[in-house]
């Protein structure tokens, strides 16, 4: 027990004695930081313009609000004008323009006959998933406009009741006011998640506990094949290598842990701690089998950017790919983020 | 390391022909469980499952709560919705008892947008039985004798129809703004930058094994440092541009054969072999920047891990990992200027069809920059040795 701790000791020296490994380590948590900055400041996977034509007060006003005033990952920048939101749609700074004229008449018209003469106009910079899928968020903030003219013109058919004080005040007596659908994680409590800007970030850290461990069974072929380490005697000579790999995966693993803090999005510590000793093993064993597999320096890098492309693509990191089941199972930075999903 | 290259080529060979033709998009896969055996619930889900303006589909499944946990968790379903006990009575009389909708919790872009859609149908939801209630409550006050549930079921069906129709409301028109890229367009690009500079990665042994007693003998010969340097750095250029082109003629035709659609190419029809050789510019400027950083990390046991940083940290900002368009102002300025941002926008330019002196200039800027900083670093720690 002894020597393994004089062994982590020594191991440990001299790869604190290396400035660009030292450098990466302390860089990371303030890019989690900078990362989490980002992600507070305004952004948005779809940026729309909104341009409010009506009265002040109006429904389109009302409507306006609802976009801008909800917590979204979308992003709704509001315009004077019609020609002020086309230069910015051309510039590139937004995406699409929602232009709200008189959305109280054609609302009625629409309650009224059923269909309605496209109140809303929107110019999209291209046909777009994200896009229309952007409109069903406008379509929401401006359904309460839309459902008090279908109820109101239900009330005037069925019932023959007018006075707009008399509707209004049996559709605001709201019974219902608490959300429909909540959220929850897997893992249990609600899910408030990171937010899609923040949530690569795990992954990515990941990867670098994994370039951590690569890059030290990088170095260690060349000891290797210098026999640095046959005087240890035979278990220890295989032994040194994959500790080697194991502590500068760990390093990493200690200012990836400290990232995940910094960027808010550290679990309960405990667990946090656990699943990354477990993954930076899982990572000195992968890297120390494609050692013996590959043999030389050049096979060895060659297979660097493959792993690290493969984790990237099939971890799920940004998206999570089916299929691939025997290739995930052999990239250590999947399993890791499975495991999280229970944290 | 050319092997490996071509064994990725490949892998996406291989992956684009076993893909779907077309436009064909797997569906969305959503668990339910709980209280699924009510015939309201299961008109419901057909409902949605039809619900698809948005070309995004969505594929229903009544499964069990354990069998849904694990699904998630393996990433075979995006989530699930656990339908409880007396929902459907709740929402007859009134008495809320919410659906719970169970995710991986923070996987990204699509559990945003799960959650954006999930809180507009929530919202409507919620206006619309605020309006039934109202409509029952009038029924009930102004006629008891009245039959107030078939009334409100009549504002149920318009308001069916209202949401069916609500594409109606909307005046589409789509502008194709000239200049800029599609949203898979710019993807494209940011993988394609990515890419080659992760695959610089596999370049640490050509540095590493580099002999340093000849950087001592050839100055007094008069070679000096920034000669040495542009002599190492030329070879490291061919094999990253030649690198680089294979990746980007490989990921051209697999967003050709796998039926992922880019305008940029489908339109336009970029042959891959002028597109591979165009993105040469892009190289230049990433082999002397991964240059400069194995000049900086000597030595196998850190390189990679640098150059591996570098690569998620400025291809982050640059827009490499999401298009430029989903950063904050200040992260897109920032990204813009980086060597990563000018080698991002040469490859966009180029699959654009608008390639820009401006850019080309930016990009060659970074490399000469990146080489004479090499040339310094490597006089610098020659002067210190001596």
């Amino acid at each position: 027990m002894r020597s393994v701790l004089l062994w982590c000791a020594l191991l440990m020296k001299r790869l604190l004695k290396r400035p660009a490994y030292i450098a990466v380590l302390a860089a990371v948590p303030i890019a989690a930081l900078a990362l989490s900055w980002a992600s507070s400041a305004g952004s948005g996977i779809v940026t729309a313009g909104l341009v409010a034509k009506g009265s002040a007060g109006g429904a389109e006003e009302r409507a306006a609000r609802r976009l801008t005033e909800a917590g979204s990952a979308m992003r709704i920048l509001t315009f004077d004008g019609e020609e002020e939101a086309s230069a910015a749609l051309r510039s590139g700074e937004i995406e699409a323009v929602w232009i709200l004229g008189d959305l109280e008449g054609t609302l009625r018209a629409a309650a009224r006959s059923g269909t309605a003469e496209h109140p809303i106009k929107v110019v999209e910079r291209e046909d777009d998933p994200l896009l229309a899928l952007s409109r069903e968020k406008l379509y929401a903030a401006i359904f309460p406009e839309l459902s008090y003219e279908i109820y109101a013109d239900l009330m005037e058919d069925r019932f023959g009741e007018t006075d707009g004080s008399v509707l209004r005040s049996y559709y605001d007596t709201r019974i219902v006011t608490s959300r429909i659908i909540e959220f929850e994680s897997v893992s249990g409590g609600e899910d408030t998640g990171p937010g899609y800007m923040l949530s690569p970030l795990r992954g990515l850290l990941s990867l670098i506990v994994l370039a951590a461990a690569l890059s030290s069974a990088l170095y260690s072929i060349g000891e290797v094949r210098r026999g640095a380490f046959v005087w240890a005697g035979r278990p220890a000579m295989y032994a040194i290598p994959l500790l080697s790999h194991f502590l500068a995966a760990l390093g990493a693993g200690a200012a990836s842990l400290t990232a995940l803090a910094a960027g808010g999005v550290l679990g309960n510590v405990l667990a946090e701690i656990a699943c990354m000793t477990v993954f930076c093993a899982l990572c000195a064993v992968f890297c120390e089998a494609l050692r013996l597999v590959l043999g030389t320096e050049e096979r060895f890098a060659a297979a660097i950017p493959a792993a690290i492309i493969l984790s990237l693509a099939l971890a799920p990191i940004f998206v999570d790919i089916r299929g691939f089941a025997p290739v995930k199972a052999l990239l250590p930075p999947y399993w890791y983020l499975i495991w999280t999903r229970f944290i | 390391m050319f092997a490996f290259t071509l064994l990725l080529a490949l892998c996406a060979a291989l992956a684009a022909a076993a893909a779907p033709r077309g436009n064909a998009r797997e569906p969305v896969r959503i668990g339910v469980t709980g209280n699924t055996g009510d015939r309201y619930i299961r008109t419901g889900l057909e409902l949605l499952g039809g619900f698809d303006t948005s070309r995004y589909s969505l594929a229903f499944e009544i499964m069990e709560e354990d069998e849904a946990g694990a699904a998630v968790r393996r990433g075979e379903i995006a989530g699930y919705l656990r339908v409880p006990e007396g929902f459907v009575e709740g929402l007859l009389d009134g008495s809320r008892v919410p659906l719970t909708f169970v995710s991986a919790g923070g996987a990204g872009i699509s559990a945003d947008l799960t959650k954006e859609i999930a809180s507009a149908v929530s919202g409507i939801l919620l206006e619309t039985e605020n309006a039934m209630y109202g409509v029952q409550r009038y029924s009930y006050d102004t006629d008891p004798s009245r039959d107030w549930y078939a009334e409100s079921m009549i504002l149920f069906d318009r308001y069916v129809s209202a949401v069916l129709d609500r594409s109606e409301l909307f005046g589409v028109e789509t502008v194709g703004v000239t200049g800029s890229l599609s949203l898979a367009g710019s993807l494209f690009c940011g993988i394609l930058t990515a890419l080659m500079m992760i695959w610089c990665m596999g370049a640490a042994p050509y540095f590493t094994r580099r002999s340093r007693s000849l950087g001592e003998i050839l100055p007094p010969l008069g070679v000096s440092d920034l000669a040495q340097t542009v002599c190492e750095y030329v070879p490291f250029l061919i094999m990253t541009a030649a690198g680089a082109a294979f990746i980007a003629a490989a990921a051209l035709v697999f967003a050709g054969r796998s039926g992922l659609y880019i305008p940029e190419i489908a339109e336009r029809g970029a042959g891959a072999a002028a597109f591979a050789g165009s993105v040469i510019p892009a190289a230049l400027v990433i082999s002397a920047m991964s240059f400069f950083l194995y000049e900086a990390a000597r030595g196998a046991s850190s390189g990679p891990l640098l150059q591996f940083f570098n690569a998620a940290a400025e291809g982050f900002a640059a827009g490499c990992f999401y298009p430029a368009s989903f950063l904050p102002g200040a992260v897109r300025a920032f990204g813009s200027v980086l060597p990563a941002g000018a080698a991002l926008r040469c490859v966009c330019g180029i699959l654009n069809g608008s390639p820009s002196a401006k850019d080309a200039a930016a990009a060659a800027a970074w490399a000469a920059l990146f080489i004479a900083l090499s040339a310094l670093m490597r006089r610098i720690r020659r002067e210190g040795s001596l």
